[in-house]
């Protein structure tokens, strides 16, 4: 059995297989759809890895080449930054290549060309699904029904802080605009490769913490693959999810990603986002200042409204008062009228009564005067006759007597007055100080006042006194009493 | 109506109404027709003073610097 065996060596083989695959496959172009598992660049020239995969395994795996040379072809016609994003892991991409092998390298696929309608295809396809799964999920909308505040102030900013849609934004944010105290708190993250889904997805959740009004995740430019990390289910749930409205500037103008859909509010650029931002400001302040404005106006109108109603209610208020007191006063004026009248009705009345009456009281006046009149011309008639018959009887009679009487009570009181005034004579004769001098008695005086009447100590006083023929001043040197116990001989 | 610190305008604006209601009707006994015209003078001035201050506040609001220069 081993005899017969022919054997080869390993050159023989592989330079057979060259042979055969280059005659088999040498000419022919294959369109073939792979997911690029890894791609290595070096001097121009791309080593890709590639492979295929059922229900997430993998059921095929290869390496291809793409030579530079082959890369600025395709480059032109797609675009550098599209082939950088489509030649990227986990892009699914639509190859032609052509099949080779080589004795020492192996079977080797060569790129020639790519059709990225495929890769967007494919790209497209996969956010559908996402966005289906959302959907399902109702979480499409879920951020829609947070409320944006008017004023943003206060922005966690998720994004890579080198990238030019990163400093557009803040340009655009920091240039003379009329607002610009915000704060911002910057969440670094890749926003390309394999670690950009999980640091955006941390970024988002971190920067929900952070007191912030807004969360914005930016993403200037980049090829729709770049893009495609946005088309993320857990990404898109995370933005959708959070408590923080969630603005996007993600690509370019056309570009619409999902983390676009489950947003807040989704803008063509970062540029965009910070310019709404501002316009939100702008907006606000404006309607602010309108409704400043129309409070005022209001204000004002109420003011001269009631202005207007206070002056008629007063002009209202003074009219009135003085139709009152008009009114009062006519009422009084028609009261004293009245009163007036009824008074001099009354007077009259009464004049009337008075003068009956008067007339009647002068008639009895008048009669009772008569009556009188005739009752003293009697009663003076009686008088006469009496009269003159008195004085008769006290001529005859009482007269005399009367006289009689007077005389003698008169020589009575003379002779009393007589008696009297002879005592008194008598008296002052006694008491004439003349005849007590003239007797030998002195009178002595000290100032005035007889000595005897003067209190307290006499000696040393000036002493007067008064004889007969003269008035002697001493000065008194002693005293001696010279009054006995019994007090009878001074 | 007593004039206080808790009257409010419209009690005011009221009780004037009331009174011109009064006066219009003749209802005022001349008693109290003077201690009523003079109720209504105190809140009439009470009104007045309460309208030109809200509208000096409004000025100075509207227009902070001018108060400066009034």
């Amino acid at each position: 059995m081993a005899q017969n065996r022919k054997v080869y060596s390993l050159s023989q083989l592989n330079q057979s297989l060259e042979n055969h695959f280059t005659t088999k496959f040498g000419e022919r172009t294959f369109w073939v759809t792979a997911e690029v598992i890894k791609v290595n660049a070096k001097n121009g020239n791309f080593y890709l890895e590639l492979a295929d995969s059922k229900n997430n395994t993998m059921t095929a795996k290869s390496s291809a080449t793409l030579w530079s040379r082959n890369y600025r072809v395709i480059q032109d016609q797609v675009g550098a930054t599209e082939l950088q994003g489509i030649l990227k892991p986990g892009n699914n991409v639509l190859f032609a290549l052509k099949i080779t092998y080589h004795p020492v390298y192996g079977l080797k696929l060569n790129i020639l060309d790519i059709d990225p309608a495929y890769s967007y295809g494919a790209i497209e396809k996969r956010r559908q699904e996402v966005i289906e799964k959302l959907r399902a999920a109702q979480l499409l909308d879920k951020q829609k029904s947070l409320k944006l505040p008017a004023i943003i102030k206060r922005i966690a900013l998720i994004g890579s802080p080198d990238t030019s849609g990163f400093t557009d934004f803040n340009d655009e944010l920091f240039s003379n605009h009329a607002f610009n105290k915000f704060v911002i708190k910057v969440f670094p993250v890749r926003v390309q490769g394999e670690q950009a889904v999980p640091e955006l997805i941390s970024a988002v959740k971190e920067a929900a913490c952070f007191d912030a009004d807004v969360i914005v995740i930016l993403r200037g430019g980049g090829s729709k693959m770049d893009l495609a990390i946005f088309d993320n289910f857990d990404l898109a749930n995370t933005i959708a999810s959070s408590r923080l409205p969630v603005l996007t500037g993600i690509g370019h103008e056309t570009d619409r990603v999902v983390a676009d859909l489950v947003a807040h509010s989704f803008f063509k650029t970062p540029t965009a986002v910070a310019a709404y931002i501002h316009y939100a400001i702008a907006s606000y302040k404006e309607i602010m200042g309108d409704l400043y404005d129309r409070i005022i106006h209001r204000a004002q109108r109420l003011i001269s409204v009631e202005r207007e109603e206070f002056n008629h209610i007063n002009r209202y208020l003074q009219h009135h008062s003085g139709t009152m007191i008009q009114y009062w006063r006519t009422q009084f004026q028609q009261f004293e009228n009245e009163v007036i009248t009824a008074a001099t009705s009354i007077v009259h009345a009464s004049k009337r009564t008075q003068d009956n009456t008067i007339h009647q009281l002068i008639y009895q006046v008048e009669r009772t005067v008569q009556d009188h009149q005739n009752e003293v011309d009697r009663m003076l008639e009686d008088i006469k006759v009496n009269a003159v018959h008195l004085i008769d009887q006290e001529r005859k009679f009482s007269i005399v007597q009367r006289i009689d009487q007077i005389r003698s009570h008169s020589i009575n009181q003379l002779e009393r007055y007589a008696v009297v005034l002879e005592n008194y004579n008598d008296l002052l004769d006694m008491l004439n100080p003349h005849k007590m001098l003239m007797e030998g008695y002195t009178i002595s005086t000290i100032e005035g006042t007889d000595v005897q009447d003067v209190a307290g100590a006499l000696t040393g006083q000036t002493l007067k006194t008064l004889t007969s023929k003269q008035l002697i001043t001493s000065e008194i040197k002693a005293v001696k009493n010279t009054t006995k116990e019994d007090g009878n001989q001074r | 109506m007593e004039i206080n610190d808790k009257l409010t305008y419209e009690e005011a604006m009221q009780r004037l109404k009331e009174i011109v209601g009064e006066l219009e009707r003749k209802e005022v006994k001349i008693d109290v027709l003077s201690s009523t015209v003079s109720e209504a003078k105190s809140l009439v001035e009470f009104c007045r003073e309460k309208l030109d201050s809200t509208e000096d506040d409004i000025k100075k609001i509207i227009d902070p610097e001018a108060e400066g220069q009034t």
